[in-house]
């Protein structure tokens, strides 16, 4: 799936508040994580998930820490209380959709 | 090598896109970050060190998309961004508005307060209100150039695009020109009004009366032609005598002008304010232009 296609513009700001919702976690980690657990379905430039962190922190929804490793500098996020609102919100409206697209489905097929 | 090279082309890309300073900065230290430690996870998987870089940075996106991408999130996260209307086509005009009423308001209300209306010999606030109209004046040119400053420095035509838009827009763009015409010594004498500088009328007149005025053989006889016509008919200018024509000419020109600029630029709904800037001019000059406000 490519995630340039309408549909699934807001797919990775849901995945990164999903995933953050239990780990505080790194770019280059969420990046990992989302191709491990979507088994490689979403196709987009890793750096594209960069911008979309920091607007997420810009609108207070994560948190953002730096710290060292190795002599470099990581930038570890987590979500924030506005950004499990905001996960919830997204995720009410994604299985509403998810629902609805089922339903009319099944209607068709019964037709 | 590999590294800085796409570093400097994804800093351009982004500036380009509108995206810099510390936030460009921050992106591309954690792309460089990100891809240092998939190039870094790659070797570990086996991979040649130059190949899992080259391969790390693919992985990532190219510039453009990135850049794309970066532009798309900063604009979602400020509340202009997300009400593209408001910041196209509300505040422009709204601006227009508040800049309007400030250029003949804040004089009005100093002299109101002056009592220059009333006072005896009104003569004498003059120089202050002709310091204010000098200043201004000059304002929307600077602000103009500034603006334009600040988009040269991001696009692909950087300074050259600078210096040409700036000459053409000087050329061609009919300010709005606050005039304080100097109150005799009388109350009520002292009239503030605005105007549309002339622009290319008055240069391309004053260009060819002065070319013709000092043409070897011709200027003499020009000069005896302007003599004779000045006799016969009103004072020779070879830009239009009436004012609410030139207004209009070069209102529709710059318009036409902001349209077309607009809708190269950044599609259908700038064009739209900027045609509404345009009609605001307009209806300004209508209101103020020919009749001014009497003091």
């Amino acid at each position: 799936m490519k995630t340039k296609e309408h549909l699934l513009d807001g797919v990775p700001e849901l995945l990164i508040l999903r995933l953050l919702a239990h780990d505080e976690m790194y770019g280059y980690q969420l990046v990992s994580e989302i191709h491990r657990r979507s088994q490689g379905a979403f196709e987009f430039g890793e750096g594209c998930i960069y911008p979309v962190l920091h607007r997420l922190v810009k609108q207070r929804m994560l948190l953002e820490r730096e710290q060292e490793v190795g002599g470099r500098t990581r930038r570890y996020y987590r979500l924030a209380a506005a950004g499990q609102k905001r996960l919830a919100e997204l995720e009410s409206t994604w299985q509403q959709v998810s629902a609805t697209i089922v339903a009319c489905g099944r209607e068709v097929r019964h037709a | 090598m590999r590294e800085a090279t796409t570093i400097s082309e994804l800093r351009a890309a982004l500036r380009r896109r509108g995206v810099w300073g510390a936030r460009a900065e921050r992106l591309l230290q954690e792309w460089t970050e990100h891809v240092r430690d998939d190039a870094a996870r790659r070797v570990e998987h086996g991979a040649e060190t130059t190949a899992a870089e080259e391969a790390a940075w693919q992985a990532l996106g190219s510039a453009d998309v990135l850049a794309v991408s970066a532009s798309r999130e900063l604009a979602r996260a400020s509340w202009l961004g997300r009400h593209p209307w408001l910041g196209g086509l509300a505040l422009p005009v709204l601006g227009w508005i508040v800049a309007i009423i400030a250029m003949v308001g804040i004089p009005l209300t100093i002299a109101f307060f002056l009592g220059w209306a009333d006072a005896p010999d009104p003569a004498k606030f003059f120089p202050a209100f002709q310091c204010w109209a000098q200043m201004i004046n000059w304002l929307p040119w600077l602000f103009a150039m500034a603006w334009l400053a600040w988009i040269a420095a991001r696009m692909p035509g950087g300074w050259k695009l600078y210096w040409i838009t700036a000459v053409v827009l000087t050329l061609c763009a009919p300010a709005v020109k606050l005039n304080v015409q100097p109150p005799s010594h009388v109350p009520h004498s002292g009239v503030i009004f605005l105007s549309f500088y002339d622009g290319i009328p008055f240069l391309i007149s004053s260009a060819i009366q002065n070319a013709l005025l000092h043409m070897p053989y011709i200027g003499p006889w020009f000069q005896d032609w302007v003599d004779a016509w000045l006799n016969a008919h009103q004072p020779l200018t070879l830009a239009p005598q009436t004012p609410q024509t030139v207004a209009l000419i070069q209102t529709a020109i710059l318009g036409l002008g902001a349209i077309v600029f607009y809708l190269k630029a950044a599609g259908r709904r700038k064009a739209i304010s900027a045609a509404v800037v345009a009609g605001w001019l307009l209806v300004c000059w209508a209101m103020w232009g020919p009749r001014g406000l009497v003091l």
